[in-house]
C-alpha cells in the first residue's frame, strides 16, 4: 500500500493515549470477567505487556491502575511478587448498555454475520474430529448455565460452550477467532438478557446443538447454531432500539 | 385515513427528497462553475475543478449525515481515457480531506465505477440514483449508502454529482419513523435489500423476498428511487 486515502489515513491514525488504556482496561476485564484469564494467574510483567499491547509503558501502568482501583488486580512486592488477578469485574450493566447503544444495526447485524460464520466453521470440523468421549464434556458445559446465579455468571458458562466448540475443532485460528467474538459480544448479549429465563432458552439452545453433535446430525447442529446466533443478535437489536430510541417506540418494549 | 406507516412513507420520502434537493442544487452549482472555468475551452482541465471542494464542503457542512461528496466526471471530460473523480469527506475536526481512488486499470484496487450502478444509472439514464446499502471497497471502504444525481452541461450528461452517507448515519434518521409503526417494518431498496427495520426481524442488508403473508407493502413515494416499507404484525424471536 503506498498511498493512504482519506478513510486509511483516518483509521490508522494514533489512538489517543487515553482510549490505549481504556482499550487495554476493558479487553483484560473482559478475559478477566469470561475466565479466560483465571483468578489467582500472575499477569505478565509491565515490560512484556508494554510490548504486547504495543503501547507505552505509561499507558499500561495507566491500564493496571484502573484495575487496581477496581480491585481486579493486585501487585504484591518481594520475592514471590508480581500482578495477580484477586478480584471478578462486576457485570457493569450500564457500560455494557452504553456501548450497546454506541453499535448500530449495521454493526449488529454485521457482528452477527460473522459469529454464524466461526460457529458454522465451528460445528463442521467439531463433527469431523470431536470423538465420543468428547460428548459428555460438551453436553456438561452446555447444561452448566442453567445454574448460573447472576449475569456474569451466565455470560462465562455461554462463552465457555462457545469455546469448547472450538476446541473440539482443534484449530487454533477459529479458536482465537471464537474467544475476541466471545469477548466482544458475550458480556453485551447479556446485559440484554435476564437470567430468568433466558439462561433456560440457552441451556437448551446449547444442549441441542451438543446433541446434534453426539448423534452425527450435522447439518442440524449447523442450523440451530445459526438460529442460535440470529435469536441472539434479534435480543440486543431489540435492547438497542429500546435504549437508543425509547420516544418513537411504538409497540416494541 | 393516513395510516402510522403512511405517515412514516411519507416523512421518508420527504426526507430523501430534500437530500436529493439539495444534491440537484450542487449539481448545478458545479455545472455553471465549471463552464465559467472552461470559458472558451472545448475540453475541461484539472484546474477548472478547483472550485469543487469549497462549494462541496459547503455542502458537507450542512448535511451531517453525510459522510462525503463530490463529482465525478466521464472518461472524456478531463482525461481521454479516465474518468475524474473529486470527492471529499469531512473528518472529526470538520477538515476536508480528499478521498483518494485508484483509477489505474489492470492493478489490484482499480476502481472501476463506470460500471457501478450510482454511476452507471445516473449518467445513463439521468435520474436520481439510490444505491446500497452497500461496502464500498475500494472507495471508503465503509457500509454506505450512495446518492446520486446527473451533473448536465446544457443537453449533454458529463458526469454526476453525489454523496455517500454511512448506514450508521442514516440509522439516527429513519430508525425513529419507522419505530412509529405499529409491528415489524422496514424500509426497502428498490430490489427489496432492507435498509433500515424496526426491529430484528428485518436486518440491514438481508432481502425481503416476498410479501409477508401477516402484512404488506407500502410504496415510498419519492421519484426513481423505487423505495418501499414492508410491514407485518410484530413477532418475538424468541
Amino acid at each position: 500500500m503506498t498511498e493512504l486515502n482519506g478513510i486509511r489515513a483516518y483509521v490508522f491514525r494514533p489512538l489517543p493515549d487515553m482510549l490505549r488504556a481504556d482499550a487495554i482496561t476493558q479487553r483484560l476485564t473482559t478475559a478477566i470477567a469470561l475466565g479466560l484469564i483465571r483468578q489467582g494467574e500472575q499477569l505478565p510483567v509491565e515490560n512484556q505487556l508494554t510490548v504486547m499491547f504495543g503501547a507505552a509503558s505509561a499507558t499500561v501502568r495507566d491500564a493496571l491502575q484502573t484495575l487496581r482501583e477496581s480491585g481486579i488486580i493486585a501487585t504484591r512486592r518481594g520475592r514471590s511478587g508480581g500482578t495477580f488477578v484477586v478480584g471478578t469485574p462486576i457485570f457493569d450493566t450500564e457500560s455494557l448498555h452504553a456501548r450497546l447503544q454506541d453499535l448500530s444495526m449495521a454493526e449488529l447485524r454485521d457482528l452477527g454475520d460473522e459469529l454464524a460464520a466461526v460457529a458454522v466453521a465451528t460445528i463442521r470440523l467439531a463433527h469431523e474430529r470431536a470423538v465420543a468421549h468428547d460428548f459428555p464434556r460438551l453436553i456438561m458445559l452446555a447444561q452448566s448455565i442453567s445454574t448460573a446465579e447472576d449475569l456474569a455468571a451466565c455470560s462465562r458458562a455461554d462463552s465457555r460452550f462457545h469455546i469448547e466448540l472450538a476446541v473440539l475443532a482443534q484449530s487454533e485460528r477459529l479458536m482465537r477467532s471464537e474467544l475476541r467474538l466471545q469477548s466482544e459480544t458475550v458480556e453485551l448479549l447479556w446485559s440484554a438478557q435476564s437470567v430468568e429465563p433466558d439462561r433456560i432458552f440457552a441451556m437448551s439452545e446449547h444442549v441441542a446443538i451438543a446433541e446434534a453433535l453426539r448423534t452425527e446430525d450435522v447439518h442440524r447442529a449447523e442450523t440451530l447454531a445459526v438460529q442460535h446466533v440470529h435469536r441472539n443478535i434479534y435480543r440486543m437489536i431489540e435492547a438497542k432500539m429500546t435504549l437508543t430510541y425509547p420516544s418513537d417506540d411504538a409497540n416494541h418494549g | 385515513m393516513v395510516t402510522t406507516a403512511g405517515q412514516a412513507a411519507v416523512q421518508i420520502a420527504a426526507w430523501f427528497d430534500g437530500v436529493f434537493g439539495e444534491l440537484d442544487e450542487l449539481s448545478t452549482r458545479i455545472s455553471s462553475t465549471l463552464l465559467e472555468a472552461r470559458g472558451a475551452r472545448s475540453r475541461f482541465t484539472e484546474a477548472d475543478l478547483k472550485p469543487v471542494k469549497l462549494i462541496t464542503a459547503g455542502f458537507l457542512a450542512r448535511q451531517s449525515v453525510v459522510a462525503a461528496a463530490g463529482v465525478i466526471l466521464a472518461p472524456g471530460t478531463v482525461d481521454p481515457n479516465r474518468g475524474t473523480i473529486e470527492w471529499w469527506r469531512h473528518d472529526e475536526q470538520g477538515i476536508t480531506g480528499k478521498v483518494v481512488f485508484n483509477l489505474t486499470p489492470q492493478t489490484g484496487s482499480f476502481y472501476d465505477f463506470a460500471t457501478l450502478p450510482w454511476f452507471d444509472n445516473a449518467v445513463k439514464n439521468a435520474n436520481r440514483t439510490l444505491t446500497g446499502p452497500y461496502v464500498d471497497f475500494g472507495g471508503l471502504d465503509q457500509y454506505i449508502m450512495t446518492m446520486t444525481v446527473p451533473l448536465e452541461l446544457g443537453a449533454d450528461v458529463i458526469g454526476m454529482v453525489g454523496c455517500d452517507i454511512d448506514v450508521r448515519a442514516i440509522e439516527t434518521v429513519i430508525v425513529p419513523i419507522l419505530r412509529r409503526i405499529p409491528g415489524d417494518a422496514a424500509l426497502l431498496s428498490a430490489d427489496q435489500h432492507v435498509i433500515l427495520g424496526n426491529s430484528g426481524r428485518f436486518l440491514v442488508g438481508n432481502r425481503v423476498r416476498s410479501t409477508p403473508t401477516d402484512g404488506g407493502l407500502i410504496p415510498v413515494d419519492s421519484a426513481f428511487l423505487g423505495l418501499s416499507l414492508v410491514c407485518a404484525q410484530h413477532t418475538d424471536y424468541r
